[in-house]
């Protein structure tokens, strides 16, 4: 069985390679992107399993590409968000724009893990 | 640069390898456990490199903040497991400030507790921003920490610093705070006031004896902070001692004890916060005052300010009746006095009350204790106009009510003297404003009033306004009777009967035609508007310029109402009007009677002239009754004037007759006059 496609996009160097190695060790693969004009054109290319991402990065901001995802590819794959800023406006509208969740920073990893296997598990069976 | 690049790419190697170290576990397969223990190896090499733990410290460091849960525990205790924290004990020795304080925070962050005894030495250091970083380390790295802090720190902690630590407390886990009053005695104030606020966020209300005492403090910060806590625990047996150092604090620690009073007291304090209203100074002490009493008791403070059409009552007390109530309880003091609501209740009660002893003594006419005054004039001064009860003037109200209860009379005539007394001793500035208010809101209860201000009043102004108020206030008809028969016994003498009605309805008809003749003029209503003198003056001055017939009565009014400067300068207006008049046209032909001298000698001749026919037994000449359809005269009455013999007036012959003649009466005549003319 081939291993799920992970789009990781997290503009912090450390933590994307910490959480890439901590997703990779469960059995994804996983595709590190640091701004959100590559992982723009990475998903107009090919849309992976699961997408996580910050929401606070250059070009293109996390919530934006929700917004991209849902309203113009119409794609409904598991898209997770990160962020420091988990004030409320952010979380509402990454919600009302389609999210599937939302993690505010600090994160835990195995948290994340559990999570994404959720997202994927739901996503795919149904 | 090139270090930029050379420190990235080092991040890049290292990030790997710190991933593994951190998410390696016991239970990896065998391939990874080997990748494990040859990465060891190889850090081991590495750490021999200052620049490489550096670097190594750095990435520990930013990841820290991201992670959180096992990976972090893991992280810290990776930190210490490649000896890092040695790097930064080092660091404590040094001599720069800067590297002695990034090495507290990276001690602190890193949760190195063994460095908690070596980092407490920095407590009371004399460089701020070290002492700083050494305060949120200790409350960091132990939970005990706080109390070590308190029990040393000699130097003062600021306002944003005690919000850090306070901070730093709330991100420890299962942290239960010690009772913080343990250090209400510390001699460094500002351990006692972070105390004080602790005290507060934890909700340590156990520490009551403490607090109050700390209100006693001569330091005005603490006081403020005690008093506050005071409040948030809801202290009730506080409140004897805040009332009792009240007087010997700041506007500022007042301000605060009165919001304190006016959040937890009860109405007992009421008097208390009246007499500060009363007795303070200071302006915003007084509002805050007046603030804690509506706060303990709502509205019992209500606005004045800027109110419209104010409900005043005038109250006069008869000094007889009244004896140990002070008689100063009129509209003046009650202007002074703030209204409170009860007081409010108080005076529609009274007005009502009045009402109904109106009614009920009507024919005797007598009731004169109340005058209901409307202010709609703005106050001069903005004041605050916002005043406490007065008790006093509470129960004198109280007793004005009942006093007006009884019927008496000797009471109601009292009110009279005493209403009389009372205006006797206004100052002009109130006289005006009751005229005022009698002008918009008076009834004819005021009658007695006015007729005693018309009658003693020296200022003809106000004797001239109280009059016209009187005019206007549509009286009953006894008084109106009363009124016209004294003007006609004026006037006319007792030679006319004064009860008959046709003359008081004769010189009510009259008085009315005169004040529309007044009215008739353009510079009557702007006379009444101008605001000052000067310009009443410069408007009748132009009358004299563009003034008519019409203007005359208004002008003679002026001549007998106004000041001295305006009625000069009427007088030269009449006299240039008169001049204006064209040759021919006197004064009598005016359709309106001009005043009431004309009338008078007009009637006096009529009068006159019966009396001298009655004396020569002559029969008058009668003017021709003359039918007022067309002017000519009966038929009958020409028959009864030739049977009787009265001779036509000669003037009015041409009147005619009017009924008419047949045709045989006229050729019968016509037949006559030609025979005579043949004969």
């Amino acid at each position: 069985m081939e291993p799920r496609k992970i789009l990781l996009a997290e503009d912090d160097e450390m933590l994307a390679s910490l959480l890439k190695y901590r997703l990779e060790k469960e059995g994804y693969a996983v595709t590190v992107r640091s701004d959100g004009k590559a992982v723009k054109q990475d998903i107009s290319a090919q849309l992976p399993d699961a997408i996580i991402s910050d929401i606070m990065m250059p070009y293109f901001s996390g919530i934006e590409l929700v917004d991209y995802l849902r309203n113009n590819l119409k794609s409904d794959i598991p898209i997770i968000l990160i962020s420091a800023a988990s004030n409320e406006e952010n979380v509402i509208s990454a919600f009302k724009l389609g999210a599937n969740d939302f993690i505010a920073k600090p994160v835990s990893p195995s948290e994340l893990l559990i999570r994404v296997s959720k997202e994927i598990e739901r996503f795919y069976r149904t | 640069m090139l270090s930029f690049l050379k420190r990235k790419s080092k991040r890049e190697e290292l990030a790997p390898i710190i991933s593994n170290f951190l998410f390696h576990s016991s239970e990896d397969p065998k391939e990874e456990q080997k990748e494990y223990v040859e990465l060891k190896i190889k850090i081991r090499e590495y750490l021999g490199n200052s620049y490489f733990k550096r670097i190594l410290a750095d990435i520990l460091l930013d990841l820290q903040k991201d992670v959180s849960g096992g990976t972090r525990q893991r992280l810290y205790r990776l930190y210490t497991q490649l000896g890092l924290h040695h790097s930064a004990y080092q660091k404590l020795s040094s001599w720069r400030w800067t590297t002695v304080s990034k090495g507290i925070l990276e001690l602190s962050q890193m949760e190195v507790v063994d460095a908690f005894q070596l980092i407490l030495k920095f407590i009371n250091d004399r460089r701020g921003v070290v002492r700083k970083q050494a305060e949120i380390a200790i409350v960091l790295l132990r939970h005990d920490g706080i109390e070590h802090l308190l029990d040393t720190t000699k130097y003062a902690i600021s306002e944003w610093q005690q919000l850090k630590l306070i901070e730093a407390l709330g991100s420890l886990k299962n942290y239960r705070p010690p009772k913080f009053k343990a250090w209400l005695i510390s001699h460094n104030n500002d351990v006692v006031l972070f105390a004080l606020r602790l005290i507060k966020h934890y909700n340590q209300n156990e520490a009551a004896p403490s607090i109050a005492e700390l209100v006693k403090h001569k330091n005005d910060e603490i006081k403020i902070a005690a008093i506050s806590c005071i409040k948030d625990f809801n202290f009730i047996e506080a409140l004897s001692l805040l009332k009792k150092i009240y007087w010997n604090c700041s506007s500022f620690v007042k301000i605060q004890l009165l919001d304190t009073i006016g959040h937890i007291g009860g109405k007992d304090n009421l008097p208390f916060l009246l007499e500060v209203e009363q007795k303070e100074t200071d302006f915003p002490v007084k509002c805050k005052a007046l603030a804690a009493m509506n706060s303990i008791s709502p509205d019992t403070v209500l606005p004045t300010n800027d109110i419209v059409g104010d409900l005043e009552v005038f109250v006069a007390y008869p000094s007889q009746t009244n004896e140990d109530k002070p008689s100063e309880k009129t509209t003046d003091s009650i202007d002074k006095e703030r209204p409170i609501a009860d007081e409010k209740e108080l005076e529609i009660d009274e007005v009502e009350v009045f009402d109904l002893l109106d009614t009920e003594t009507n024919d005797q006419d007598k009731v004169e204790t109340f005058t209901v005054k409307y202010d709609v004039e703005e106050p001069q001064e903005l004041d605050f106009e916002i005043k406490p009860a007065d008790d006093e003037l509470n129960a004198s109200l109280n007793d004005s009510l009942s006093l007006l209860g009884s019927d008496d009379i000797e009471t109601l005539d009292a009110n009279e003297k005493g209403i009389t007394d009372d205006y006797g001793q206004m100052s002009a500035e109130d006289k005006n404003m009751l005229i005022d208010s009698l002008e918009t809101g008076g009834d004819e209860r005021e009658t007695k009033l006015l007729e005693f201000i018309i009658e003693h009043e020296d200022e003809s102004e106000l004797r001239f306004r109280a009059f016209n108020v009187m005019k206007s206030l549509g009286k009953n008809e006894d008084d109106e009777k009363v009124m016209a028969l004294e003007t006609s016994k004026e006037t006319y003498g007792s030679a006319l009967a004064l009860e008959e009605p046709e003359e008081i309805e004769v010189t009510q008809e009259f008085n009315e035609t005169k004040d529309l003749a007044i009215k008739q003029s353009i510079f009557h209503e702007l006379y009444h508007y101008a605001t000052d003198i000067n310009a009443k003056e410069i408007l009748v001055g132009e009358i004299i310029e563009v003034g008519d017939e019409r203007d005359i009565p208004f002008l003679e009014q002026l001549l007998e109402t106004a000041p001295n400067r305006i009625k000069k300068i009427a007088q030269k207006a009449i006299v240039q009007i008169e001049k204006r008049r064209p040759e021919g046209q006197n004064r009598e032909e005016d359709p309106i009677p001009l005043d009431t001298q004309t009338v008078d000698e007009a009637v006096e001749n009529l009068v006159q002239s019966d009396h001298d026919l009655e004396k020569n037994g002559e029969l008058p000449a009668i003017e021709m009754p003359i039918d007022e359809d067309d002017g000519k005269i009966p038929l009958e009455l020409c028959f009864l004037y030739d049977e009787l013999g009265i001779l036509y007036d000669q003037e009015k012959e041409d009147l005619g007759l009017n009924f008419e003649l047949a045709d045989e009466f006229f050729r019968t005549i016509i037949s006559e006059n030609l025979n005579d003319q043949e004969r």
